[in-house]
């Protein structure tokens, strides 16, 4: 399809803004804090710009731009990984905005997951995806879906269960 | 209190939760959630999935989406600049397209060397094999039905050799 350079950039703002608050909290499920979480949405959004003219099923874009996004957590995850501390003192954090106390002990939760699985559980419940839509997104068959969310969830159940037993104490 | 029957509603439960955790998504049916709510075995489980399914899609909401039009606002400004709108080609160092060959040449190479040394290995094995089976026969060696095969060489060798003396 033949665009004109404003058309283009009209198109594709109009995408980016609107998906934009769906892929922030995508991005925070991944990364756990709203600093890399902000920082991989400028860059999936700088990339997703950039390759806008191989999207050519506007239908998938939401699916095209979430799997952008998801590279973009992990190369900001690797970045993050390989910062070398300065010594310097570094304000604390306050960590995941979030409103209640159980949705930080989630989001906390999430952190301790290995990538592909914290992934997958985000794709489901951050962004309400379908199995046939994550598999798509992440690039692996419907049944590793299922096996990664089984097992994952399988796990936050039990994290979850012993984080209230500890609270009630 | 009941004994756990395979097939029965403990079991039914069990499964529809197993699946639930597949699925990302709790489906009861109204049989399975009525004798859950009062068995002591499935009422803590139910419970415990249903808890989890809510506060993993209440987890989202609670997100402060503070910085969200800052980044759009930055990432629509910079598109506007030409820099940012082309897309920079990849050009590959011909060291590294070199190197790449390489490797891949070595690759190749240790790949067929390997499937000749196992087909060796195979053929000696097979031919052993034969050999002990034939000696189970006819009640020749594999030594002497080797030395058979090789003897018209032998013969050979040995009459070049006279000759070149």
């Amino acid at each position: 399809m033949a665009r004109t350079e404003p058309d283009r950039r009209e198109a594709f703002a109009a995408l980016y803004s609107q998906l934009a608050p769906r892929l922030y909290r995508t991005a925070l499920g991944i990364l756990g804090n709203p600093h890399d979480a902000a920082d991989a949405l400028q860059e999936a959004g700088i990339k997703a710009f950039r390759y806008f003219d191989s999207l050519h099923d506007e239908q998938a874009g939401p699916s095209w731009m979430t799997r952008i996004l998801v590279n973009a957590c992990y190369d900001v995850g690797r970045k993050r990984s390989r910062a070398i501390p300065t010594g310097l003192d570094v304000i604390p954090s306050s960590g995941v905005e979030v409103t209640g106390i159980e949705d930080r002990e989630m989001l906390q939760a999430l952190q301790f997951l290995p990538d592909d699985q914290r992934t997958t559980v985000v794709l489901r419940f951050f962004q309400d995806l379908s199995i046939p839509q994550i598999a798509q997104v992440m690039g692996v068959p419907e049944g590793t879906v299922k096996s990664r969310l089984h097992t994952t969830l399988a796990k936050l159940r039990v994290a979850l269960k012993d984080a209230g037993k500890e609270g009630a104490q | 209190m009941r004994p756990y029957v395979v097939g029965g509603a403990c079991h039914r439960v069990q499964k529809q939760l197993d699946t639930s955790l597949s699925e990302g998504a709790l489906s009861l049916s109204a049989e399975l959630n009525a004798h859950a709510e009062r068995c002591p075995h499935c009422g803590p489980a139910l419970r415990d999935t249903e808890a989890l399914f809510r506060r993993l899609r209440s987890a989202p909401a609670g997100v402060d989406l503070g910085p969200v039009p800052g980044v759009v606002d930055s990432v629509l400004r910079q598109i506007a600049t030409p820099a940012a709108v082309h897309v920079t080609p990849v050009v590959q160092d011909p060291s590294v397209a070199a190197r790449k060959r390489r490797q891949h040449t070595r690759w190749v190479i240790g790949q067929v060397a390997a499937i000749a040394a196992a087909l060796c290995l195979a053929l000696g094995g097979v031919t052993y094999l034969v050999l002990k089976a034939n000696e189970a026969v006819s009640g020749t060696s594999p030594g002497q039905v080797v030395q058979r095969w090789v003897a018209p060489l032998q013969d050979w060798s040995q009459a070049l050799f006279q000759k070149t003396k």
